[in-house]
């Protein structure tokens, strides 16, 4: 008896692990595949082209006036107010879906969900957005604060210290000024206000005169030209005014100094220091941090390249992306 | 003689304990550790020139998903080339590939007959020959690329260090029944936890061969691959690891594969596998250990990787060696228990996806109820430990007897 009770706990402890699982072979809740979205395509754009998609359908044969107000299901519930022209006063909060058909203007302090201005946007100083689109030009104001994302048909004009959110695109340009942070930016291009000041130098640019093939670095000595690719297991310094026509990798970090020409990539698994007035053609994409020196331009006229920081990104004046800006960490102009 | 075998045991349940945690390593850096980012969010208006190559043999059932899942591509068309490979089908394959090379001239299939190599390997390398473009994109017949796939696989050839890339494998037929369903837990665990880890920690990812592609002049530059190798893509692994090139894996480009859906089918593919992987071991062993072109850890892995089919056959050896230890009265009744204990613990350390991995895949990728199933996945250790010492011990027959192997393919199911 006793051993029968052994032995029928035994086989029962056996049968425990498998019993949650008869259930969902018998009644499937969970059976079908990994979800891979087939109809996704990467799109820089794509938030402000979604909502503009959404809300297009009610703005058909609405009467004439001032501001109408729509109860609308889209992820849930929600109040949409549409404006033929928006004036939010100083300080003023508005909970609802905002479309503008015309220009609008938000004053200083002012708190909105997300919005579709039609127009022109002016968003005041130190106003607090959850989402933009827009269908003319955006100016953001000092200290302006994107929560989530901006979408902008014409130009964006960042002023200083303005939060552009996870993700800001515009069709035209992107005007940054200093002390604007940023996660993900799109212009053609995506460019710092001002010249190029004198700067104290940098050390880290500092290259030596002679090529160096070591085994903890590589150098190029300034005005060096390389007419092909260079794969490095440590750090590559790339002197000043030199030129590589090939693609830079390194599993180190890459200092590119001031005027130095790269036609192809740079690829780094650490971090990428670009010197003043540097220019890169191709793509930089590296694991950490990506600094762009004053006047330094990725990317040509006419193309579109990406910078891709696995860290912080930092631009100094004068500095340019033709194309996507990426910054996993964050980004900040200096 | 008893010393000596008790030594093999030890020596067994040693490489167990490796490979163990190797395992644990992996698991713990996908849960842990910094993740290596992939190229894929890089939008660049200047992409190079693919050629995407899908082999086929006998491919009616799925040979339309391919192709129209190739040509709906977000990929500018004129750098884009497709070349089905015909490989001595009977059915309507190269019907079909005719009518789709008509209506679009990206399409151009090459219909292999009559005497030559047949297989994989070889129909590459007359494709190969004919290919136009430097990067090569490689898809099983069975696959469905989603329109993004071919652009994001491509940009790895940015770095120029990458010989080839690898995307993530995912089963579509999850609900045609309870292989299908613990296959597409090995794969989770196998894509997003074990090759992830492998390309954040800087080892060796490996190029599958189905959701793929490597640089054509790289191949070609050493003949092309060899029509009598099985496992052609860890063959290319091994071959471009020792030449100082580096396999990429990309996480995000996911696509649809049909997973076999009968045990038997299963057991074939897995066999082949097992054959096939443990040639390439015969073959790159001694390259690994003395290639100056991979780090110590690269090393390590590496030999761990090309191992890893020979883990089941040294479990039944293990198995067999301390029965009759046990049987003769050399040790006693406890080395059972260490014996079950050790069979558990190769399912939890040593298979293609222990169940903590599997377990770690779910999380990241959401799934729930479907992690009720990992017990389950015991029953896929005995099996795919059975599967595994038969192909492991055909390829030792190959090398002994000189036999050539032939290329076998996996059923599809898909109606």
């Amino acid at each position: 008896m006793k051993v029968a009770l052994l032995v029928g706990l035994g086989i029962l402890l056996v049968a425990v692990p498998f019993l949650p699982g008869v259930r969902e072979l018998r009644r499937p809740r969970d059976a079908e595949p990994n979800r891979i979205d087939e109809t996704f395509t990467r799109d820089p754009r794509f938030f402000g082209n979604s909502l503009r998609e959404k809300l297009a359908p009610f703005l058909e044969g609405l009467p004439e006036l001032p501001v109408v107000r729509l109860a609308v299901e889209l992820r849930r519930p929600e109040t949409l107010a549409v404006y033929t022209e928006l004036h939010v006063p100083e300080g003023a909060h508005e909970d609802a879906l905002v479309v503008a058909l015309g220009a609008a203007t938000l004053e200083r302090g002012t708190r909105l969900e997300e919005m579709w201005i039609r127009g022109d946007a002016d968003v005041g100083p130190g106003a607090q957005l959850r989402a933009l689109a827009c269908d003319g030009q955006v100016t953001l104001g000092a200290g302006a604060r994107i929560l989530r994302w901006l979408d902008v048909e014409g130009n964006l004009l960042a002023e200083a210290g303005s939060d552009l959110g996870l993700s800001a695109s515009a069709a035209g340009a992107v005007r940054l000024s200093p002390g604007c942070t940023f996660r993900r930016i799109w212009g053609r291009p995506v460019f710092v206000r001002g010249e190029p000041t004198e700067t104290a130098p940098d050390e880290r640019l500092t290259i030596e005169d002679e090529v160096v093939w070591g085994r903890t670095r590589l150098s190029l000595p300034p005005g060096f030209t390389l007419d092909r690719d260079l794969v490095s297991l440590t750090e590559v310094r790339i002197g000043a005014g030199a030129s590589v026509s090939g693609t830079i990798k390194a599993h180190g970090p890459i200092f590119l100094g001031e005027g130095a020409r790269v036609r192809g990539h740079l690829i780094s698994r650490k971090g990428v220091v670009i010197g003043r007035g540097a220019r890169i053609f191709g793509n930089v994409f590296a694991e950490g941090d990506v600094e762009l020196g004053p006047g330094a331009h990725v990317g040509r006229k006419g193309g579109t390249k990406t910078v891709y920081a696995g860290g912080r990104v930092r631009i100094g004046p004068g500095g340019a992306v033709l194309g996507w800006l990426i910054a996993e960490r964050g980004g900040r102009v200096e | 003689m008893v010393v000596a075998l008790t030594a093999w045991l030890v020596a067994i349940v040693i490489v167990m304990l490796v490979y163990a945690g190797r395992h644990w390593l992996l698991t713990l850096n996908r849960l842990l550790g910094h993740q290596r980012p992939y190229m894929q969010d890089i939008v660049d208006d200047d992409l190079p020139g693919v050629t995407v190559l899908v082999p086929m043999h006998n491919e009616e059932q799925v040979a339309d998903g391919v192709l129209t899942a190739l040509l709906g591509q977000h990929y500018p068309a004129d750098r884009l080339e497709i070349i089905p490979i015909d490989d001595h089908s009977e059915d309507r394959t190269q019907v079909i590939l005719e009518s789709y090379a008509v209506r679009d001239p990206r399409i151009r299939p090459i219909y292999r007959r009559g005497e030559g190599a047949r297989g994989k390997p070889a129909g590459l390398n007359e494709a190969l020959e004919a290919a136009r473009h430097e990067v090569v994109l490689v898809f099983d017949a069975d696959y469905q690329p989603p329109p993004d796939a071919v652009r994001e696989l491509a940009l790895a050839f940015f770095d120029p260090e990458v010989g080839a890339v690898m995307g993530r494998v995912v089963p579509s037929n999850t609900t045609s029944g309870f292989l299908a369903r613990l296959l597409d837990l090995e794969r989770s665990g196998g894509y997003q936890v074990d090759q992830q880890a492998r390309y954040s920690m800087n080892l060796v990812p490996q190029y599958g061969g189905t959701v793929g592609g490597f640089r054509r002049s790289v191949v070609l530059s050493w003949g092309g691959f060899d029509p009598y190798v099985l496992a052609e893509d860890t063959d290319l692994t091994f071959r471009l690891l020792v030449r100082g090139w580096r396999v990429a894996y990309a996480n995000k480009v996911e696509c649809y594969e049909e997973a076999p859906q009968t045990w038997d089918a299963r057991f074939r593919q897995l066999r082949r596998w097992a054959r096939g992987h443990t040639q390439t071991m015969f073959r790159h062993w001694r390259g690994v250990l003395t290639s100056p072109n991979m780090t110590p850890a690269q090393r390590v892995d590496g030999l761990l990787l090309l191992g890893i089919y020979t883990i089941p056959p040294l479990i039944l050896a293990g198995l067999a060696l301390s029965l009759s230890l046990f049987v003769t009265g050399t040790i006693p009744l406890a080395a059972t228990i260490l014996l079950s204990f050790f069979a558990v613990g190769y399912n939890a350390f040593g298979n293609f996806a222990p169940f903590y991995q599997v377990g770690t895949a779910g999380v990241l990728d959401g799934m729930r109820e479907r992690l009720f199933l990992l017990p389950y996945l015991f029953f896929m250790f005995l099996f795919n430990s059975w599967a595994v010492t038969l192909g492991a011990l055909d390829a030792v027959i190959d090398v002994v007897a000189g036999r050539v192997p032939t290329w076998e393919k996996t059923a599809r199911f898909r109606t």
